[in-house]
């Protein structure tokens, strides 16, 4: 699969062999960017700082790895050194498209879709989860449910992919149950009852 | 078995992923156990609504424009630098050339300051030791030949002295050139 970027980089055509990597990898460099940021926007812009890193970084890649690994080591790192400068200024601001964002899904989280069957508000429960489990449900979903992807993307090997996957949808599970016991049934109870 | 055990086989089971012998074992259990039959009911349900919910906008039309926007400032810049590197490169060469010319040059002249000052020493005690003779013949014999070995030792020794002088200003012209 990644055959012609190497020749390509192999015969030093490193415009070639960027545009090959951007359009093979640019959607999920954009997911994995937003599974650990949780915002699109952010998420953007940090496929574009990755991609301006790995335009840089191309005629120095020493093909040790695949381009896929090495690619999503650089999106982590950029990632992470973002999260960190972050952390460094947690101030927010009201004028952020990510809190009119958030604000506009809140109705959404308190009710179920009435044609969708029973349904879970999980986009509030997994803000809950632990970071490294939320991260893989969400790409999990996102990358249409490939535990080797999201393996390769987090750089987790696949049994912990499995581990990881299994906690976060019994924590999601106990989360909802919870969190629906004083005004409806547990969804579990309702899903029994309907199956 | 218990029930823990076949719970991460229900998440397998789920997604697909079991052979057709653990498929058959975990359908039996899930019939015979109502707690097991719940929990993957339960997982039926947040499977749905993550599958729903867990969505991702895609990248907007004018991602690659400003990528190139971006990547085309970076080449510039980068070209730039280049040039700017090159000239200092350029510059260092230049001055290192202008420096090892000078101090050829300066070598060479050093030499011919010796070289001319030695003929003009040359040439000054050729003559006065070839005035030695008539200066000679006024003195009284015997003084004559006590003084001709020390006459001619000592335009010898000018000589040396001479020659002794040229390879050291050789050898440092700069500081002498300033010298002199």
């Amino acid at each position: 699969m990644e055959e012609d970027i190497r020749a390509q980089l192999a015969a030093g055509q490193y415009r070639d062999a960027f545009e090959l990597v951007l359009e093979r990898f640019k959607d999920k460099v954009f997911r994995l960017s937003y599974a650990m940021l949780r915002s699109e926007t952010l998420a953007e812009d940090m496929t574009q700082d990755v991609f301006i890193k790995v335009w840089k970084a191309l005629p120095g890649y020493s093909g040790a790895a695949s381009v896929s690994t090495w690619l999503y080591t650089i999106t982590r790192n950029t990632c992470l050194t973002e999260l960190k400068r972050r952390q460094s200024r947690p101030t927010v601001s009201l004028d952020t498209p990510e809190f009119e964002a958030v604000v506009d899904t809140l109705p959404a989280m308190q009710t179920s879709d009435p044609e969708g069957g029973a349904e879970m508000d999980v986009h509030d429960l997994l803000g809950r989860l632990p970071e490294k489990y939320r991260q893989v449900v969400s790409l999990f979903y996102l990358e249409q449910k490939s535990y080797e992807e999201v393996g390769a993307m987090l750089g987790l090997p696949l049994g912990t992919v499995k581990t990881f996957l299994f906690r976060a949808r019994k924590e999601l599970i106990r989360l909802a149950a919870r969190s629906s016991k004083p005004a409806t049934p547990p969804a579990a109870s309702s899903a029994v009852a309907a199956g | 078995m218990t029930c823990a055990d076949y719970e991460p086989q229900i998440a397998d089971w789920l997604d697909g992923r079991l052979d057709p012998a653990t498929t058959a074992s975990v359908e039996q259990h899930l019939a015979e156990c109502p707690g097991c039959a719940a929990f993957a009911a339960s997982l039926r349900v947040l499977d749905a609504s993550l599958a729903r919910r867990v969505q991702l906008r895609p990248l907007t039309p004018g991602f690659e424009t400003r990528l190139r926007a971006r990547l085309d400032s970076i080449s510039s810049a980068d070209a730039e630098a280049r040039r700017a590197e090159l000239k200092r490169a350029l510059q260092a060469d230049y001055e290192a050339t202008l420096a090892r010319m000078r101090r050829r040059v300066g070598s060479w002249s050093a030499l011919l300051d010796v070289l001319g000052l030695g003929l003009l020493t040359a040439g000054t005690l050729t003559a006065a030791v070839s005035q030695v003779p008539k200066l000679m013949q006024v003195l009284p014999p015997d003084l004559q030949s006590q003084l001709g070995s020390p006459l001619t030792l000592g335009a010898a020794a000018g000589t040396v002295l001479v020659l002794a002088a040229a390879w050291f200003y050789g050898r440092r012209p700069a500081r002498l050139h300033s010298v002199i």
